[in-house]
């Protein structure tokens, strides 16, 4: 009897040692796992191979302040910071095939890790920002991130404690990670969104005359110019009217429609009960609609996936898009987009037309009333392919305190990028 | 690499010399076999601690390392005072628990920590004193007293005493004394600043397995019957347990605090009551009488107990968070990094290679590493084939301990007590490291660094083997 109660309690302890030492847990990923900090990790790497990280102490970055807040940082005297190194660093620390293997594995590196990301591209998308602060993403159709910046960055190779300190104090946030946490005003990027719920209610709106501003409540919204006679969608769409989008969401959509439509492409919740204030504002991508940048790029990427809507990711997962929009829904938004390219805002694009190249885009503003006077934040997203038709990349650029719109900030910034990305620099 | 050779050499010498001590008895009169025994023992001792010297503390430490290589050479010198007196009895449990205690020295030499000691501040010296050499004094002084003591027969004239003394609840008053006194006089639960001397200790241990032993033996002939009546049996133990719980539980968590002393008492009371009455449903009736003892102490008492459950149940909840706000407490941050650094490898990283101590500060990283947490650098460095080590060696000590039929004697009940204290003691803190059970304060036998835990351990040593050449002798003479 002493033997069968005492072995049975030994070997429940056995048994708890090896599930704590053998399963995967992402509960010690934590940056507070000091044990973990000493711990060789595994190599980064991008899609194709090349090392975004390696080494334990110190621990390289080869791109420097280029990835920083998607990549992170991993250092002894810090912890870790950013998604990846924060995020994987329970699957880039324990490797769970070696792990039983008692004399190999000392030499372990630790697990690599490959990620979606593309380095050249990264790097890129890091210059072309040149100063601005903001956030771009870009990626594949399918919901694989190639390209993820974060502006103002921070140099992860220089990580002290002192410089460390220096960024947690510094007001521009540069361990921040806005292309993920960010939450911005989409402007009029959003009438992507307002577009498709009408189109989605059989409707095509009415024809307006737009005088130039239009009055919601004691606020008065203006238009860039007096549009004069709006016929329809897509040429209100085109010009990014403000005034026809208002008067349409408030004529035809109300309260229930547009959250069910939101949630699709949004993950903040919104006020309970939107008034006719809240619906105008949102029709115009303000008020009560915050998106991050990497919601944008998948609402793009959605309308570019014939509706199907990807899981975003930096890590292969095996995850299923799930359709959000008809595919004809998604065919005429896209159409339209190709439209503000061609004779919109995103004139700045269109010489990739002539080239044989897809694109599409729509452009956006919001105006914020703050400590610095009248602020901008502009957004652009989009979708591009090297075929005529057929989209193969989705983006999406928000600059903070931009001085100008989407079309005039954010344009030649992602012209840069899609140049790289068409011609690999070769131009 | 080197790292992780060395230390399969050092696991598979202290396999070997459980081997060898489960297998064989170990006598003077077979010098061959002593001496292929300890030299197993030494080799991986010395192996151990001349790696750690050069490795891991580079050259640091000259004194210390001698110190702890002195170790061998006593040893051997205990066995010269055996031989001098001429004792005949099996050496195996001395040496199961001199296996146990170097591997304890060895990784409290690893881990290289210091701390103020009483003694030397007695002295004047203010200075701080590696914890491996304390320790390393304390098994010294132990040991020699337990081989003095049983090879001129001491712990045999005691055993004999109490065995002829027929009044039992004089042992439950010493009990009470020892733990309600000092508080009287205004010393706390601790003797000493730094921990290392404990009167619950010695009242758990000795005198609660003396009291429960004599118990049993007066009513031996009631249990032993096989057609006794349940109730009666049922009256039985609710007595002792009575007794128990006035004598040895209240005071200990009341006065004392120490619940973890209280939780050992009452597990190793049901486990040697199911073995006396030879009854499992006892034990199954006591564990749910103790979970429900656990529930009711939470919701009466105040904070300490709450946290330490806490703790156990929620520690990913409180691994970072304070208990409560006003103190900072972080309850579940122990168990957090305890199974965080086992988590590098099941077979450990070898020794010297894990991280187990701030770079800065002359701490470890999971907290009391040194006392009841002793099980963590041990699975994070040598290996989850360590901690079996640990356990085979309370096994063996439990299967010599047993007597094969069940007569209940006083010598045989306290015997098998002895064992069963070692055993509860040692897989509850296996367990608490973990978080299957609450942590509690409780060390490991033998490893653990605590100079009173030492010194009640090795009387325990010196009864048990002074019961067990008792029932050899008799047995030859038969």
């Amino acid at each position: 009897m002493f033997l069968g109660i005492f072995g049975v309690w030994f070997l429940l302890i056995l048994a708890a040692f090896f599930k704590y030492a053998l399963t995967y847990d992402p509960f010690f990923g934590t940056t507070k796992n000091v044990v973990y900090r000493h711990q060789t990790r595994g190599e980064i790497k991008d899609r194709n191979g090349e090392v975004l990280a390696y080494g334990t102490s110190p621990r390289i970055y080869p791109i420097g302040s280029a990835g920083s807040p998607i990549i992170g940082v991993a250092n002894p005297v810090i912890g870790s910071e950013g998604y990846l190194e924060q995020k994987y660093a329970e699957l880039m620390i324990s490797n769970r095939k070696s792990k039983l293997w008692y004399l190999l594995t000392q030499s372990d590196d630790g697990y690599p890790l490959k990620t979606t990301l593309d380095k050249n591209l990264q790097l890129a998308a890091y210059r072309s920002m040149s100063g601005n602060k903001g956030a771009i993403v870009i990626m594949k159709l399918n919901g694989e991130v190639i390209a993820s910046v974060s502006t103002p960055s921070y140099d992860p190779n220089k990580m002290t404690k002192k410089y460390y300190s220096e960024l947690t104090k510094s007001p521009d946030r540069p361990l921040f990670n806005r292309a993920f946490d960010g939450r911005y005003e989409p402007g009029s990027v959003w009438k992507t969104v307002i577009a498709m719920t009408l189109l989605e209610k059989n409707s095509k709106g009415r024809t307006i005359i737009c005088n130039g501003s239009f009055r919601v409540g004691n606020k008065e919204i203006k238009c860039i110019r007096p549009h004069g006679l709006v016929k329809d969608m897509i040429e209100a769409f085109t010009l990014s009217c403000n005034v026809w989008f208002m008067k349409n969401a408030l004529a035809e959509l109300d309260d229930k429609t547009l959250r069910i439509s939101f949630r699709r492409f949004m993950s903040r919740e919104m006020k309970e009960e939107l008034g006719p204030e809240d619906i105008a504002l949102s029709a115009i991508g303000q008020g009560e609609v915050l998106v991050s940048p990497m919601e944008l790029a998948t609402l793009a990427a959605t309308i570019g996936n014939k509706g199907m809507q990807p899981v975003p990711h930096v890590i292969n997962e095996n995850s299923a898009p799930s359709k959000v929009i008809e595919e004809k829904t998604a065919k005429k938004i896209s159409d339209m987009m190709t439209m503000v390219v061609k004779r919109g805002t995103a004139r700045g694009l269109s010489d990739y037309f002539r080239k044989g190249y897809f694109v599409a885009a729509k452009t956006g503003t919001a105006e914020k009333d703050n400590s610095k006077g009248k602020v901008n934040t502009a957004v652009l997203i989009g979708l591009a392919g090297r075929s005529t038709n057929k989209p193969e990349i989705a983006f999406s650029v928000v600059i903070e305190e931009a001085q100008g719109y989407g079309g005039t900030v954010c344009v030649p910034v992602m012209k840069e990028i899609l140049d790289y990305y068409f011609f690999r620099g070769k131009r | 690499m080197t790292a992780k050779i060395i230390t399969i050499f050092y696991l598979i010498s202290l396999l070997a010399s459980l081997w060898m001590v489960s297998r064989y008895q170990i006598r003077l009169d077979n010098e061959q076999r002593l001496k292929k025994m300890l030299v197993v023992l030494f080799s991986g001792y010395l192996l151990a601690v001349t790696f750690i010297y050069v490795d891991t503390l580079r050259w640091e430490g000259p004194i210390l390392f001698l110190s702890m290589v002195s170790f061998c050479p006593f040893v051997w010198l205990l066995i010269g005072i055996l031989r001098r007196y001429g004792y005949k009895g099996d050496l195996g449990i001395l040496i199961l628990t001199v296996t146990l205690n170097s591997l304890g020295l060895v990784v409290l030499y690893r881990l290289d920590i210091s701390s103020g000691w009483f003694l030397t501040r007695a002295v004047g010296y203010q200075g701080i004193i590696p914890m491996a050499l304390k320790q390393l004094l304390y098994s010294m002084i132990a040991l020699l007293g337990v081989v003095i003591g049983i090879s001129r027969g001491y712990f045999k004239a005691v055993i004999e005493k109490i065995a002829e003394r027929k009044d039992i609840l004089i042992w439950g008053f010493i009990a009470f004394a020892l733990l309600v006194l000092p508080k009287l006089f205004g010393f706390s639960a601790w003797l000493t600043q730094d921990k290392s001397l404990q009167p619950s200790e010695f009242a758990f241990k000795i005198i609660f397995l003396v009291f429960v032993s004599k118990y049993y033996e007066s009513r031996s002939s009631e249990i032993l019957l096989k057609h006794y009546p349940i109730k009666e049996v049922i009256k039985l133990v609710l007595f002792v347990f009575s007794g128990i719980v006035i004598f040895f539980f209240l005071p200990l968590v009341i006065l004392q605090k120490e619940l973890g002393t209280g939780l050992l008492i009452g597990l190793s009371f049901i486990i040697l009551t199911a073995y006396v009455t030879n009854r499992f449903s006892f034990f199954m009736v006591g564990l749910v009488l103790i979970a429900l003892a656990i529930y009711v102490g939470t919701q009466l008492s105040g904070h300490v107990e709450k946290r330490v459950i806490a703790a156990w149940l929620d520690w990913r909840e409180y691994a970072f968070k304070p208990f409560r706000e006003g103190e900072k407490l972080y309850p579940g941050y122990q168990i957090f990094t305890a199974l965080a650094a086992i988590r590098m490898s099941p077979w450990g990283v070898g020794i010297g290679n894990g991280i187990l101590k701030h770079t800065t500060m002359d701490k470890t990283i999971v907290p009391k590493a040194v006392h009841d947490f002793i099980a963590i650098p041990i699975a994070a460095e040598i290996g989850i084939m360590a901690i079996i080590i640990i356990g085979t060696g309370y096994f063996i000590l439990l299967d010599k301990a047993m007597q094969k039929n069940r007569s209940l004697t006083f010598k045989n009940i306290l015997a098998a007590g002895i064992a069963t204290a070692f055993m509860t003691q040692g897989l509850y803190n296996l367990s608490s490291v973990i978080a299957l059970l609450p942590a509690t304060g409780i060390p490991l036998p033998w490893i653990s660094y605590g100079g009173s835990a030492v010194f009640a351990n090795y009387i325990l040593i010196g009864l048990l083997s002074a019961i067990l050449d008792d029932r050899e002798n008799s047995r030859r003479e038969e």
